[in-house]
């Protein structure tokens, strides 16, 4: 529980977005719900930053890849 | 070994496959190829696929309609079954493909055997008009009538919740409120 680096407030518990939230659901073709778990770069923002668990996040990966094939989604873009 | 088993072995000189041993899970008689009347049946079935296209923007609505008409085709041709169609219309790109930054999207939710995908696939591919294309399988068996009955309840709740909702919610919302404080003073007294 005790990080000696990074202070932390306690009970900051990060919880699966989707999993607290059964009606959100993850669909390739719904980039808008996609964009929240991406950095503004356009890179899929990992694990233990978002909090999702792990079957969340493998479905939400698999999603966003779909995404980007069909430019729904950017693979990266510039930012200025 | 189970008797069933043993007698299976004992009368192992039969014709047959090794596919009828009762002592085999389904797992294994997958792994096995099965046999023919098996290979057959799965063929026979439909499963369940989407497909997303992105047609090039400038296209003229005929244009437009011959490739997804083409694509249409080689599913119907083939036994498959068309569930939903959809037109995102045109979208912008989130990036450049073939020099367009614009793409019209088009979205075909349907059941087929895979060599419908096969086919669909490889005439989208041919084509240059068509800058994209994505199909998933959504599932691997459907039931087709039932699908279309799910379908078309969904959207005629769509229906429902675009039309009623304003009005209904709001007068909904007050009564119940007024309800539930009725019933605390009740219990107060």
């Amino acid at each position: 529980m005790t990080t000696p680096k990074v202070k932390r407030g306690f009970g900051r518990r990060k919880v699966c977005r989707f999993c607290a939230d059964k009606s959100l659901v993850i669909d390739y073709k719904d980039p808008k719900t996609l964009r929240f778990f991406t950095t503004e770069r356009g890179k899929i923002i990992p694990r233990r930053i978002s909090g999702n668990c792990a079957k969340h996040q493998r479905a939400l990966t698999q999603a966003i890849k779909r995404a980007r094939q069909l430019a729904l989604m950017p693979y990266t873009t510039m930012v200025l | 070994m189970s008797g069933e088993v043993v007698s299976w072995y004992k009368d192992r000189n039969r014709k047959g496959s090794l596919g009828d041993c009762p002592s085999l899970r389904s797992h294994d008689r997958g792994l096995l190829g099965s046999s023919p009347e098996e290979k057959s049946e799965r063929r026979k079935k439909l499963r369940r696929y989407e497909t997303t296209f992105v047609i090039h923007p400038d296209l003229s609505e005929e244009d437009q309609q011959k490739i997804v008409q083409k694509a249409l085709g080689a599913i119907t041709q083939s036994g498959g079954e068309i569930l939903q169609l959809q037109d995102w219309g045109v979208k912008k790109l989130a990036y450049k493909i073939k020099k367009q930054t614009r793409g019209h999207y088009i979205f075909v939710d349907y059941a087929a055997k895979p060599e419908a995908v096969r086919e669909v696939e490889r005439l989208l591919r041919i084509d240059d008009n068509v800058l994209r294309f994505l199909t998933v399988l959504v599932d691997d068996e459907v039931d087709v009538e039932e699908a279309k009955m799910q379908l078309s309840q969904a959207s005629r709740r769509e229906v429902e919740e675009e039309e009623a909702p304003a009005l209904e919610t709001e007068g909904a919302h007050e009564v119940e409120v007024d309800e539930e404080e009725g019933e605390k003073e009740e219990s107060e007294q």
